[in-house]
């Protein structure tokens, strides 16, 4: 049994630590917050149209396309920040749950077993 | 956990050098006691049951106390039992996790504290840092016996029945009872152990496994040693296997534990791609590498390519952009390492530059399908490089880059000067391979192409990463097939590759004799486990080669080869035994060399039975009169008449087709002093090295070819030694000494043959033999085509001998004493109808004198 905890508290406390702070920065990398975040404004997948060599007329036109292209790459990487900080938040909370019901396991399980035979005896 | 026992503790049971092996109260027993228990079929039905019960109590739990509305009739006994197995859920999960992630595992630093621990003279617990499988395995040796008791084959007995073991031996195809039965037990038990943690702690192993033990007992047991031996088992082949074994284990057990942080691949996101270009057209004419690399599970493993791939990293990831070029012959591996390249890119394990960058490889095919001019390919590929420039993300993989810059391009337009504005400009990366010679050719002598390349040369893999290779392709082919390797047939694999695949690369080689050999046996034989035989056996079938060990008719025929060559050779003792000892050396596999089974210069007068005996070997020893050709080297007088023997670029050559088609036949190079010099110096590389290229660049492998060249070279000098009474080695050296003075051949050249072997001129009583051979095959002729029986009376043959002996022209001339007096004579006979179907004649000399 001491084994048991010493293992539970120290070893693999450890491990869930170490899992949950790499899935925190997986969640970072799988919505590419640092390219979001580097690249905030600047134009959608290289979209943006050349003024060199453009007539007057269609300069404006050229510069309205590229404010939009950086517009809508603006859009797509804030709505995936915000898509980001929500899995975060949600995944920190269940983290936080979890590692309360890890460190008070025993008592979980008590709790548990208590619940169920005053349900089951009707108490 | 502290392995080290207390004193006071039951149980213990002690040994010399403070050595215990103690099964009670070590967290490894206790797993072996879990396991026991979670092994029976009960308890297995139960846990299967607890998974879906678990999460069903769970589910209904949280519906109940949130969602109340959506469970009606909610009774208390229900969500009491839920209670109750989510508990249980929760606490098999705990134990589960505890038996897997630690129970079952030796902590890391375990043994070099039980050997610090030694060090100081403490008592130490061995069992404690066991690996499971061998505790498993070991654990009621250990508990029931003293260890002083127990005996290396009792050790042996227990070891054997690990789970872990059963792929070492089945893997080396050894039987495990013979295995024991060959330790001496002669060796403590203790002094086993202790060297088993040395090589465990050399090893790097966390506790000691199985195959750790096993070697122990092999480096202690000359009669292990001696047994495996036969089995052409050495040290490092175990070494090899437990290694293999090891790392199958760790692979599988790296997936088990659920808090498992390497799990996560971390490959740049969702919008890795988003402030890179659009590469919509590329693609159309592109495959994507990191793509298929991801589809693949990332399991792939590149083995011995670390240096390469780095190389192309440092190469890509320079200031200003810089492209590669992996040059190595065809099969080599250019492209699996490039695909483990991908590998470390996707993983984002390179520069920041090139992290998570996309590999795109150019679909040559794709390219010129459907078009129907050089322009419009110039124009799709201009399109596709251009894209990916602009891109940003792409590194560009173009196959046999040399193509883009030879006459022939690709579908014959010239790519050079689309590519070059983009190599200059450093705005993307190309990753390019080519062999050897085109790459010299088109890339190498042209500098300011060569400029924009870095050349990584891919060499073969040879040794221990070549036999990584193939354990690490086994396995797939295995589960193809529903069979087991052996170590054993890799290691034949890879030694027949080498000896019969002369004109292939590692790995393709032996990769495609592997997957042959074993597709082969399981599928024609139906067997399961390949053995080094079952290679062995393939390899005879595929090259026309004969069975890998001599069957009973052909031992006898090759023990009494002399004596059935002397059936139509007379004397020249010399050479056939010269011959015959040749084909047993090469049939019993004593040497192992690439050269030639065997290479003879016959010298010697006409018509004494050079080519007679040659003609003899083929009939004696080949089944299959195909297996010999002649090649009339007076034919072959002039420099060009090179190009007959080994080919051109377009046109095939005679000599080297018919070895590729059979390797294994008898070559006679008749009158080869009459061929021109440089053809002679063919053989230098054929008798030395066993190979010849041919005009195509193909390697042509003579290693299971036997050469004679006969040679009237030389002949008068034979005779007047003869005539002064010397003996055979006296004439063997004047003879050389002679043909060297003489310049009829090179030193170098003589050197090179297995014998050189003097034939001798034919004396009357020789001619008589010869006279009765002929005559001989003349009555087996006869009788078969016109079934008339000829006997030939003794003075005739006598008669004969003396009419047909010309000590200068051999036997020749009796051939056309033959034809003269007795042929002739026979065909007036018969076509008087003299002698009809049935008759018998004896033919005395009135009838042909």
């Amino acid at each position: 049994m001491l084994l048991f905890f010493t293992w539970w508290y120290g070893e693999e406390l450890k491990n869930v630590l170490k899992y949950f702070e790499t899935l925190f920065a997986y969640l970072f990398d799988l919505f590419s917050i640092r390219i979001c975040l580097s690249t905030l404004f600047a134009v959608w997948r290289r979209d943006k149209v050349n003024y060199k060599g453009l007539p007057i007329k269609d300069i404006f036109q050229a510069w309205t396309m590229n404010i939009a292209s950086r517009l809508v790459g603006a859009v797509v990487k804030i709505f995936t920040i915000f898509a980001y900080l929500l899995v975060s938040i949600l995944c920190l909370i269940f983290v936080i749950f979890f590692l309360l019901v890890w460190l008070s396991f025993p008592l979980v399980v008590l709790a548990l077993i208590y619940l169920g035979i005053k349900n089951i005896l009707g108490l | 956990m502290d392995p080290r026992v207390k004193p006071e503790d039951d149980n213990y049971k002690k040994m010399d050098k403070n050595l215990i092996v103690q099964t009670n109260g070590t967290a490894i027993q206790k797993a072996v006691n879990l396991e026991k228990i979670f092994s029976i079929f009960l308890a297995k039905f139960i846990f299967f049951m607890i998974y879906p019960a678990g999460i069903l109590s769970i589910i209904y739990i949280f519906l109940v106390n949130f969602f109340p509305n959506a469970i009606v009739g909610v009774a208390t006994t229900w969500l009491g039992l839920a209670y109750l197995l989510l508990a249980v859920f929760l606490v098999f999960l705990a134990i589960k996790s505890f038996f897997v992630q630690r129970l079952k595992r030796v902590p890391i630093g375990a043994l070099s504290e039980l050997k610090e621990n030694l060090a100081k003279n403490e008592p130490v617990n061995l069992f404690a840092v066991f690996s499971f499988g061998l505790a498993k395995a070991t654990s009621s040796l250990f508990s029931n016996k003293k260890i002083e008791a127990i005996t290396l084959k009792e050790l042996s007995q227990y070891l054997l029945q690990a789970d872990d073991m059963s792929f070492i031996i089945l893997r080396l195809g050894l039987n495990p009872a013979d295995v024991t039965n060959a330790l001496e037990n002669d060796q403590k038990v203790a002094d086993i152990l202790l060297a088993a943690v040395d090589i465990a702690i050399a090893d790097n192993h966390n506790g000691i496994c199985s195959g750790d033990l096993f070697f122990s007992l092999y480096q202690a047991s000359a009669g292990l040693k001696n047994y495996l031996q036969n089995f052409q088992v050495e040290a490092t082949d175990i070494k090899s296997l437990i290694d293999w074994q090891n790392k199958v284990t760790a692979e599988i057990e790296s997936r088990q534990g659920v808090f498992n942080a390497s799990s996560f691949r971390f490959s740049g996101g969702v919008g890795k791609d988003w402030s890179f270009g659009y590469t919509v057209f590329l693609r159309k004419f592109s495959v994507d590498l990191t793509e298929s690399i991801e589809n693949y599970g990332l399991g792939l493993e590149i083995i011995g390519r670390d240096k390469e791939i780095k190389q192309i990293e440092d190469a890509l990831s320079r200031a200003g952009g810089a492209n590669v070029v992996l040059v190595g012959n065809a099969g080599i591996g250019k492209h699996t390492t490039v695909l483990g390249f991908a590998k470390k890119v996707i993983d984002g394990e390179v520069p920041r530059g090139i992290a998570h960058d996309d590999i795109l490889q150019i679909d040559t095919e794709a390219l010129i399908s459907g078009v129907s001019s050089e322009g419009d390919i110039i124009q799709r590929f201009s399109a596709c490089l251009s894209e990916a420039a602009a891109a940003g993300n792409i590194i560009v993989l173009i196959e046999n880059i040399d193509n883009l810059f030879s006459a022939q391009g690709i579908g014959t337009a010239d790519l050079t000067a689309v590519l070059s504005p983009y190599l200059e400009s450093g705005a993307m990366h190309i990753i390019g391979t080519s062999e050897v010679g085109p790459y010299n050719k088109y890339i190498a002598a042209n500098t300011s192409l060569a400029n924009h390349f870095v050349r990584v040369s891919v060499e073969e893999p040879q040794g221990e990463n070549l036999v990584k290779i193939l354990e690490d392709t086994a396995p797939t082919i295995e589960s193809r097939t529903g069979s087991i390797v052996t170590f054993e047939a890799i290691k034949a694999v890879i030694k027949s590759a080498q000896r019969y695949m002369v004109n292939l690369t590692e790995p393709e080689r032996s990769i495609t004799l592997l997957e042959g050999a074993v597709t082969r046996t399981t599928t024609e034989r139906g067997k399961t486990i390949v053995i080094d035989s079952d290679v062995a056996d393939y390899i005879s079938e595929k090259f026309e080669l004969p069975a890998a060990q001599a069957g009973e008719k052909e031992k006898t025929k090759l023990l009494n080869l002399e004596k059935i060559m002397h059936e139509s050779v007379i004397g020249q003792d010399e050479a056939i035994k010269a011959l015959a000892g040749a084909m047993r050396r090469a049939r019993a596999q004593v040497t192992d060399s690439p050269k030639p089974i065997g290479s003879f210069l016959f010298l010697g007068p006409t018509g004494v039975g050079k080519t007679e005996t040659a003609k003899a070997l083929a009939r004696a020893y080949f089944d299959n009169a195909n297996n010999m050709i002649r090649f009339d080297m007076s034919e072959y007088q002039t420099k060009a008449d090179i190009y007959r023997l080994i080919g051109t670029k377009d046109e095939t050559g005679n000599l080297t087709t018919y070895v590729m088609e059979k390797p294994f036949s008898l070559l006679l190079f008749d009158e080869i002093e009459k061929a021109d010099p440089d053809i002679l110096n063919l053989f230098l590389q054929i008798l030395d090295e066993g190979i010849l290229t041919d005009g195509r660049g193909q390697k042509v492998s003579f290693s299971n070819t036997i050469i004679i060249a006969t040679s009237n070279a030389g002949s008068d000098v034979i005779s007047q030694t003869l005539g002064q009474n010397a003996n055979y080695d006296q004439l063997k050296n004047t003879l050389s000494q002679y043909l060297i003075e003489q310049h009829l051949f090179k030193a170098e050249l003589l050197n090179r043959f297995t014998g050189v072997i003097a034939f001798s001129p034919l004396d009357q009583k020789m001619i008589a033999e010869v006279a009765k051979l002929l005559i001989k095959n003349l009555q087996s002729t006869v009788l078969k085509n016109k079934d008339i029986k000829i006997e030939i009376a003794p003075d005739a043959i006598d008669y004969l001998a003396a009419a047909g002996f010309d000590p200068k022209m051999g036997a020749r001339p009796m051939q056309r004493t033959i034809a003269d007096k007795v042929e002739n004579m026979l065909a007036e006979k018969i076509l008087k109808n003299e002698i009809k179907k049935g008759d018998g004649l004896t033919i005395t000399k009135e009838m042909i004198s």
